[in-house]
């Protein structure tokens, strides 16, 4: 696991632990500790806390969900597909972007915007870890070029050699 | 390395700690009903538990809400019926006579409107204590039968027969007596003003045609037409049009009080009636609460692995060897001949004497690529065919058969979309 996922898992369970009890978690609250354990088992207690959290109102309302799934565009042009991604607050180091034979992964993270002495009263702008899997339409080719357009990521995938044939008969067979 | 696992304990002690404020929060005391996950009756299974009980629960009111508070006003409504029909045979005559006898003593002669009033309360008395009688007599029966019976169909897919049995001949009992000991409190409270009205209305309405008609069938010879016959006559016509009344209003307002009264009873009995079925299940090591992830996953590990050796693999050695041995006698009876003498005609093409070496080597290379495609593309359909045959049944077995089967059995796992298995390629 990254360590800087390793951090927003803390600071989701820091806020969860606020949000319940009013006060900053103290270090060594908890009442044991257990050396050795595994990432797998650490993920999937973070899942279940964020799940049970979820379930409560006081926590809902000031503490955002961990990760959320940024909404997105897919356009088809000439020689390429562009891919839309609204993240607004996203920095351009933040997001990567894999081909993976015909899917494009878009992972990255959010991060949050610190509250600066203040405190949440209502929280609903999504921050934290995104992924997003899209399904390509035709062959492209695997180097993916990342703009940062006001909060959209534009995601531009040229057609692969293949895909500019098949494109071109199929522009004759219509014609 | 050592950071990294420092951070990793760091964030577990932050989950736990975050974990201990959502106990506290929802009533669990000062922090020790926590006890982190390696524990059986750790918090995340009470949790786990608990949202089971939430979602049952709320299944049984969908069940009762949808299935049974309509039926059980139909029964409902019959009972009345007999019941208003009753009371007014019994009782009819003699209240109409002391309420005439009630309407004589005014000070300025008979009082029909006195007659009416002193009919509405004397028999809207009655006629709601026998109601509510009725009601209690039958109430009891009518929900334990549709309860029973709604609760076991609606939760035997999530719980399984025998527990949905369980819970539902549980939980009708306790709606049941619930059910039973409000009625009559709830017959008071909506039935009370609506009966005594329609009994008034009636009355006000069919009295004096009752009397003028009864009074010309009394009146068979000279004198006065006898008052018993009189009362009797009366009676006889308004009984019909009084229970009619009546019962319209019974059944415009029973539906509302069976469904509260249900509501209400399901509400506050229903978690005591599902609760024993979770722990009983979950004491059995039988339900996804009170489950020990990770011993069914040691278990079940096994178990699959096992039956994958002794299913799959021998069903993938056999069919991989006669595959292996079809390509290859395939391959060779296709290609071999025209490699070699493709071979050979290179060799004396480019004029020298045929060198066995460079032919060996020719058709080595060649066989050796025809052979491998060949073979791949065998095995890949085999192995896909016996995955796509084997695969799939003996997890299934295995889930199904082993120790922690009996976790999924119940009907709250779909094992067979659990295990839908695609077959590999």
């Amino acid at each position: 696991m990254h360590p800087s996922t390793v951090d927003l898992m803390r600071s989701q369970a820091r806020a969860i632990y606020q949000a319940l009890t009013g006060t900053d978690l103290p270090e060594g609250e908890a009442e044991h500790s257990e050396s050795d354990i595994p990432v797998e088992e650490v993920a999937r207690r973070f899942a279940d806390l964020e799940a049970m959290a979820r379930r409560i109102p006081s926590v809902t309302e000031v503490v955002r969900c961990f990760s959320f799934a940024p909404p997105l565009d897919v356009r088809e042009g000439e020689q390429q597909l562009m891919i839309e991604v609204a993240i607004p607050g996203i920095d351009r180091d933040d997001v990567a972007v894999e081909v993976h034979e015909d899917t494009l992964v878009i992972s990255g993270v959010l991060r949050r915007r610190e509250a600066n002495g203040s405190s949440y009263l209502h929280t609903e702008i999504p921050s934290g870890p995104f992924y997003r899997v899209v399904k390509l339409p035709f062959p492209v080719k695997p180097e993916p070029r990342l703009e940062l357009d006001r909060g959209i990521v534009v995601i531009k995938l040229s057609r692969s050699p293949d895909a500019r044939k098949d494109r071109s008969a199929e522009k004759n067979e219509k014609d | 390395m050592e950071q990294q696992m420092g951070n990793m304990q760091r964030l577990n002690q932050a989950i736990m700690a975050a974990m201990q404020a959502i106990n506290r929060s929802q009533g669990g005391g000062t922090g020790t009903r926590f006890q982190g996950w390696q524990g059986q009756g750790g918090d995340l299974q009470s949790w786990q538990q608990e949202q089971m009980a939430q979602k049952l629960k709320e299944r049984v009111r969908e069940a009762v809400r949808e299935r049974v508070a309509d039926e059980v006003k139909e029964r409902l409504v019959e009972a009345a019926r007999l019941k208003i029909r009753e009371t007014l045979r019994e009782r009819f005559a003699q209240e109409l006579r002391s309420a005439i006898v009630e309407g004589q003593q005014g000070p300025s002669g008979f009082d029909f409107d006195r007659v009416c009033t002193v009919l509405r309360d004397r028999l809207g008395d009655v006629v709601e204590r026998r109601i509510a009688e009725g009601l209690r007599e039958r109430v009891g029966e009518a929900v334990r039968e549709r309860v029973g019976e709604a609760i076991r169909t609606k939760l035997s897919d999530q719980l399984g027969p025998e527990d949905a049995e369980m819970v539902a001949s549980e939980l009708k009992e306790r709606v049941a007596d619930a059910v039973r000991n409000r009625i009559e409190e709830a017959v008071r409270e909506r039935m009370h003003d609506a009966i005594r009205e329609r009994i008034h209305q009636a009355v006000r309405e069919r009295l004096a045609e009752a009397f003028q008609s009864a009074m010309s069938q009394a009146q068979t010879g000279f004198g006065p037409p006898d008052p018993e016959r009189l009362i009797s006559l009366v009676s006889e016509r308004l009984q019909e049009p009084i229970g009619e009344r009546v019962i319209e209003a019974v059944k415009e307002r029973l539906a509302d009080v069976v469904r509260d009264r249900l509501e209400e009873a399901v509400r506050e009995r229903a978690s005591d009636a599902i609760r024993p079925a979770l722990l009983q299940r979950a004491s059995g090591g039988k339900y996804p609460g009170g489950f020990d992830p990770q011993a069914i996953t040691s278990q079940l590990r096994e178990r699959v692995a096992a039956n994958i050796r002794e299913r799959v693999a021998p069903a993938i050695r056999e069919r991989v060897e006669s595959v292996v041995r079809d390509r290859i006698e395939e391959t060779l009876r296709d290609r071999l001949s025209t490699v070699l003498r493709a071979a050979i005609v290179e060799q004396i093409s480019s004029g020298g004497t045929p060198d066995p070496d460079r032919i060996s080597e020719v058709v080595h290379a060649r066989v050796r690529e025809a052979l491998r495609e060949r073979l791949v593309e065998g095995l890949r359909e085999r192995i896909d065919e016996v995955l796509g045959e084997r695969l799939r049944e003996a997890i299934r077995t295995a889930v199904r058969e082993g120790g922690p089967s009996a976790t999924f059995s119940g009907g709250n796992y779909d094992v067979g979309s659990f295990l839908n298995l695609q077959p590999m390629h």
